[in-house]
């Protein structure tokens, strides 16, 4: 069996940083390829971003886990955040085809991370948000 | 994260970008590059030292392109790394940024007539 590493950080952005940077440490001393770490910091940043911007109905504090499983090849990753409901694989498709000046990147992070992550699954609990990713450049789908 | 402006001429602005475009990279650099990149001319950009791009460096890029169009000028992105390129064009963002092979190709773009 692989290790599995938790983190809570609150809703804002110097907590992300520091999670970002500290999960970078862990990733690095596996040895994954530079795809895998590009997938996986992808995937932090956008979703993480996501519920720290628009996750929340109040202004209040909220704890956001974060869970990294890594096994020889695969990486899983699942955030759990209590914000409202939101699946964001159901979230509208990007704009990929109006010109330069009409582009907007509204909804890129999350294609993204769905182009760039093997699996993604979704489940709504206890009024949580069960974000679960997998990252398994060598593994097909489980 | 690191910009730096390179030599330069009236009409081709040069910038060398390195590190990761990541949440603190962003802001290490949005500033400065936003104030670097406007004017009428092109703004030619060397990503061989960038190791990461998401959607807020995207943005940081995007908003560059649109304010130099408005201005008659452009930016040109060259000897971007293969993930990072991926990454670029996963979100469509080659459609309207042009990125070439290298700092001649760049060159030999900006000297085209629009």
């Amino acid at each position: 069996m692989g290790n599995c590493y938790t983190f809570k950080i609150k809703n804002n952005f110097p907590e992300l940083e520091l999670l970002c940077a500290e999960i970078n440490e862990i990733a690095r001393e596996s040895n994954f390829s530079e795809q895998l770490l590009f997938s996986l910091n992808v995937c932090l940043e956008e979703m993480l971003t996501n519920i720290i911007k628009y996750g929340y109905d109040d202004n209040r504090p909220h704890d956001i886990e974060i869970r990294l499983e890594i096994d020889n090849e695969i990486m899983i990753l699942t955030i759990i955040d209590d914000g409202h409901a939101f699946n964001p694989l159901e979230a509208d498709a990007p704009d990929m085809k109006s010109d330069l000046q009409h582009r907007q990147l509204g909804g890129i992070g999350i294609f993204l991370t769905c182009k760039m992550a093997d699996k993604l699954s979704y489940e709504r609990k206890d009024n949580k948000n069960f974000l679960k990713i997998l990252l398994a450049p060598h593994v097909a789908a489980l | 994260m690191k910009l730096t402006q390179l030599e330069s001429t009236d009409r081709i602005t040069n910038l060398l970008l390195s590190g990761s475009l990541d949440i603190s990279g962003v802001k290490d650099v949005e500033m400065d590059f936003a104030r670097l990149a406007s004017g009428k001319r092109a703004v030619v950009v060397d990503f061989s030292g960038v190791t990461f791009i998401a959607s807020l460096g995207m943005r940081m890029l995007l908003s560059a392109a649109k304010k130099l169009d408005s201005e008659g000028g452009r930016l040109i992105l060259h000897s971007v790394p293969p993930l990072v390129e991926t990454a670029l064009e996963t979100a469509g963002l080659t459609m309207v940024l042009p990125v070439v092979k290298d700092a001649p190709d760049a060159i030999s773009l900006s000297q085209l007539q629009r």
